[in-house]
């Protein structure tokens, strides 16, 4: 099991077999997250590009 | 087993306790006392414990109580310090859900409650909020478990009082609170056609629980602490939440925010950080912890004012009152602490 940290909220993510550019969400903060950088165990993420929620009405 | 007597069970503060301690593995609830429902079932006044348990209601008598370990006080605020004295002479240990010993100063008390006649049992009790004073219950025989609104107020603002990143001069607290906090009596404002669909301020100034409040975040900040605590009543019959206006003395990180919240209750069991980036339950709300001993902390900063909101959502019957009570005998008897709560709330509810 490979393990990163989330950039939004420091949780630490464990993914098993990462593969860059692969989408996972963080489960302490619900964020969408990128593995940007696999490295053996080590794995980086970077926050994926998200539509925003207007709650304008 | 410890043998636990609860005085003046009838109310809803009392139900919940016998609810949780009737399933407590180290408790046995010998003694269970109503006045006005003395020599009737339990299940008479709580029908949720209807075959749950046999015990009935006792009138209070100091010999009977004798019979315990410990001794829940459920009853209103100046009742407990009428019975507190003959109780620890006793030898019994004490944990008071009422306001009686929750100040260090009596001057306090009769500024927001009225004479207090037992003075000298203030500096001895410890507040009983396991969060901040852990090692003092662990030794205590008077404990004096904290107001409803006042834990889910001190819970969400303590962290940050003590990292000293919030202006404390300027510190509001907004709670929203269900029925039931006004307890099992009634009056023309419980009255349903008054209560129902309301969103009412009340004790917009001076609310009792503000004493504790500014006490205890005092504390921690080693400074006095002054809050502005306005509450309403809403339309809901369980639980709080509390919003709290802080205005930030440096910039922050919502990860610095995070990581604030994540130290300060680091290993606590029953705090829990509810800030997601998407989703419907981005933050606490009442409706997630009903039914639990569960406080959710949520946070927001507010660039354009400079503010940071800080949220916390709790079951004002448990975390508010009767669960802090169950952590607080776990603690004093060496328990593991989650003994008896271990529970997720109801959802929904």
């Amino acid at each position: 099991m490979a393990k990163g940290v989330c950039p939004e909220c420091g949780a630490e993510i464990e993914i098993e077999d990462p593969v860059e550019k692969e989408i996972v969400e963080c489960e302490e903060c619900g964020v969408e997250l990128e593995v940007s950088k696999v490295d053996g165990d080590e794995v980086e993420f970077e926050v994926a590009e998200s539509e925003g929620e207007d709650w304008g009405e | 087993m410890v043998k636990a007597g609860i005085i003046g069970g009838s109310g809803y503060t009392g139900g919940e306790l016998l609810r949780i301690l009737l399933f407590h593995p180290e408790v046995e609830v010998e003694y269970i006392t109503s006045r006005q429902n003395a020599g009737k079932p339990v299940s008479f006044i709580h029908p949720h414990l209807r075959e749950v348990t046999k015990l009935k209601f006792e009138d209070y008598n100091p010999s009977r109580a004798r019979d315990c370990d410990v001794v829940f006080l459920c009853v209103p605020h100046k009742a407990s310090m009428d019975k507190v004295p003959e109780l620890l002479s006793s030898g019994l240990k004490v944990i008071d859900l009422s306001a009686d010993f929750r100040l260090r100063k009596k001057e306090l008390y009769e500024q927001y409650y009225c004479q207090h006649t037992a003075p000298e049992y203030l500096e001895k009790a410890v507040y009983g909020l396991p969060e901040l004073h852990r090692e003092e219950i662990k030794k205590a025989d008077l404990i004096a478990c904290p107001g409803c609104l006042s834990s889910s107020i001190i819970l969400g603002l303590a962290p940050f009082v003590k990292a000293g990143i919030i202006d404390t001069e300027h510190i509001i607290a907004d709670s929203k609170i269900g029925s039931d906090a006004a307890g099992a009596s009634f009056n023309f404002m419980t009255h349903h056609p008054e209560r129902a669909n309301v969103v009412r301020p009340y004790q917009v100034v001076g609310h009792r629980h503000l004493a504790e409040i500014e006490q205890e975040l005092g504390l921690i900040a080693g400074k006095e602490i002054k809050v502005g605590f306005t509450p309403h009543a809403v339309d809901m019959v369980r639980g709080i939440l509390s919003t709290m206006h802080t205005f930030l003395t440096r910039d922050v990180s919502e990860l610095e925010v995070r990581n604030i919240i994540r130290e300060f209750y680091k290993d606590e069991p029953f705090i829990r950080i509810l800030k997601m980036s998407k989703g419907y339950y981005q933050l606490p709300n009442p409706k997630y912890v009903i039914g639990s001993n569960y406080c959710d902390i949520g946070f927001e900063i507010d660039t354009h004012v400079n503010r940071l909101l800080i949220f916390t959502a709790i079951d004002n019957l448990i975390k508010g009152s009767a669960g802090p009570a169950v952590q607080n005998l776990n603690i004093r008897y060496g328990f593991k602490e989650t003994t008896g709560l271990e529970f997720p709330g109801l959802y929904p509810a």
